[in-house]
């Protein structure tokens, strides 16, 4: 596993030594999870939800969250009641 | 005593003691005192009246901050309040603060929190176990009556049987995750921990129940009435010994032992997948994880540093704000999710987890309760696993299935070890029986 590559794409920047000891600490994760390759899966059907509810819908109509300025007052970064952010594109 | 009174005590005692345990993150004083003069004042009080409570510190109180026990969330205010919160607020318990966890309920020692470690009450140089081991460690020591968990794969069970007292996860989808902050959240269970089963009883009675901002909450479900224990077929889950302290072992052949005597239906019962629980456990919750930890850009709250770009800001803050075992995580589950690797690891645990489910059904045709050592060894020491995470992880084994399930469960405290550190047994029921439960382990009373 290319630990630096995957770290990137999680958007998490690593410094060396933690590079140098996640690697090693993956290798024993991963062989660990090899394991897995033991049981015969072919028929089993995954599961991803333990409920048997299907999406739950509600009527498409907005409903108003009163405590929004709190939200608000949570930015880090705010010009007026606006999320400030970096340029997005270039 | 009224509940003004007790929640004076309360604090004085946490005053007293939490220096040196460190199981709150923060005491919320004045609203504490305030809010039990005007319960006091009442004069038909709610169901949970005169209880103390303490918070796991990633669910939402309006106005109070939280941080899932997190550098990246440090300063952020919850802007509602968590629908388990509000249902013991509106039943009169007094929330008297918020406890230490392993940051974003990744670990089982609360060594992973950003702030501090919180201790073993029942000795300082132990872990409380994790993730809230804050929560058990305030119950253990008398720091209030009941507290609030969250349970992923055993962050509730876990650090109860550390500490000596019961802990409940209920089934999946009882009680609303509306206002706990998302670590895996097709596992995620909120529970209570306590000293005694009426409490644990009183308290999920409280907070179960549909709730329309939690989608996967169940609209109508019928708790399953008890019966007696007598009248119940219990299995022993026929599990590898491996690995084992040999006195949470000798332990729990001896709760077996003393169930045995008020039940005539005992088997011992095979969950042929249990092995292959925890792998799949750390790939899904993993994945799920990092997709649900995404959020956490410092963008929209939490700690902002500034960068050259938006790319270099979220490497920064991500970088800085997530502790070792996150990032491992987060990392962990990317790397599963990610092209050429779904197949191998996400879809095959997602099928692992549908063969431990069926287990599970196969054995409930047959038995009404399950029971196993809750963890396989007692509290370790502060320190003995942080650089092993594999061993760490190794330590929810008996945990995990029954999140993977969906089902519920029960760790109720049963002998000491040499060490004198206590032990438990973990009654495991299918969906809907709590009640099965909260019979059987007082069948070791």
């Amino acid at each position: 596993m290319d630990v630096e590559k995957i770290a990137e794409l999680a958007r998490i920047e690593l410094n060396d030594e933690e590079k140098k000891k996640f690697s090693i600490q993956f290798n024993t994760i991963i062989k660990w999870i090899d394991e897995l390759n033991e049981v015969n899966t072919e028929s089993v059907e995954p599961i991803y939800s333990v409920t048997e509810a299907t999406n739950n819908f509600r009527k498409d109509e907005p409903i108003e969250f009163e405590n929004a300025k709190d939200i608000i007052k949570n930015f880090p970064n705010r010009e007026y009641d606006f999320l400030k952010v970096k340029k997005v594109i270039g | 005593m009224d509940i003004v009174e007790r929640t004076s005590i309360y604090i004085n005692r946490i005053k007293e003691r939490d220096s040196e345990l460190k199981a709150f993150i923060e005491i919320w004083e004045n609203d504490a005192i305030e809010s039990a003069k005007k319960i006091e004042k009442k004069e038909k009080k709610g169901r949970l009246y005169p209880m103390v409570a303490a918070i796991k510190d990633n669910m939402l109180l309006y106005g109070k901050e939280i941080t899932a026990g997190s550098k990246i969330l440090k300063g952020h205010l919850s802007t509602y309040t968590a629908t388990a919160v509000k249902r013991l607020i509106d039943e009169d318990a007094v929330i008297i603060g918020r406890t230490n966890m392993d940051e974003f309920a990744m670990g089982s020692s609360n060594e992973n929190s950003s702030y501090f470690i919180t201790r073993n009450p029942l000795n300082k140089d132990y872990v409380p176990g994790g993730s809230s081991g804050g929560s058990a460690a305030a119950v253990a020591s008398d720091l209030c009556d009941f507290s609030l968990g969250s349970d992923t794969g055993g962050s509730i069970r876990q650090p109860a049987s550390f500490c000596g007292i019961y802990g409940l996860k209920p089934t999946y989808g009882t009680v609303s995750r509306y206002g706990l902050i998302a670590f895996a959240s097709g596992l995620d269970q909120i529970g209570p921990f306590a000293k005694n089963i009426e409490d644990i009883k009183k308290v999920y009675d409280v907070i179960k129940g549909y709730d329309k901002n939690d989608s996967t909450t169940y609209k109508e479900f019928k708790q399953v009435k008890s019966k007696k224990l007598s009248e119940m077929k219990i299995g022993i889950i026929d599990f590898d010994y491996n690995g084992c302290d040999e006195d949470v072992i000798k332990n729990f052949e001896e709760a077996v032992l003393r169930i045995s005597k008020k039940v005539s239906n005992v088997t011992k019962i095979k969950i042929p997948h249990l092995k292959y629980a925890i792998s799949s456990y750390y790939i899904i919750a993993s994945s799920e994880a990092s997709s649900n930890l995404a959020r956490f850009d410092s963008i929209k709250y939490g700690k902002y540093e500034d960068g050259a770009d938006l790319e270099s800001v979220y490497m920064k803050n991500r970088g800085n704000g997530f502790g070792a075992e996150v990032k491992r995580r987060i990392i962990l589950g990317t790397y599963a999710l990610s092209a050429g690797y779904y197949d191998e690891y996400y879809l095959k645990a997602q099928k692992i987890r549908a063969l431990v489910k069926r287990d599970f059904e196969e054995s409930f045709k047959n038995v009404d309760i399950l029971m196993i050592p809750t963890t396989p060894t007692t509290a370790f020491k502060i320190g003995e696993k942080i650089d092993n995470p594999l061993s760490m992880y190794l330590n929810d084994i008996f945990t995990v299935p029954v999140n993977l399930a969906g089902i519920a469960a029960l760790s109720a405290p049963y002998g000491k070890d040499r060490k004198n550190l206590p032990s438990s047994v973990q009654f495991i029921a299918n969906k809907f029986c709590e009640e099965y439960l909260f019979e059987s382990a007082r069948g070791l009373l």
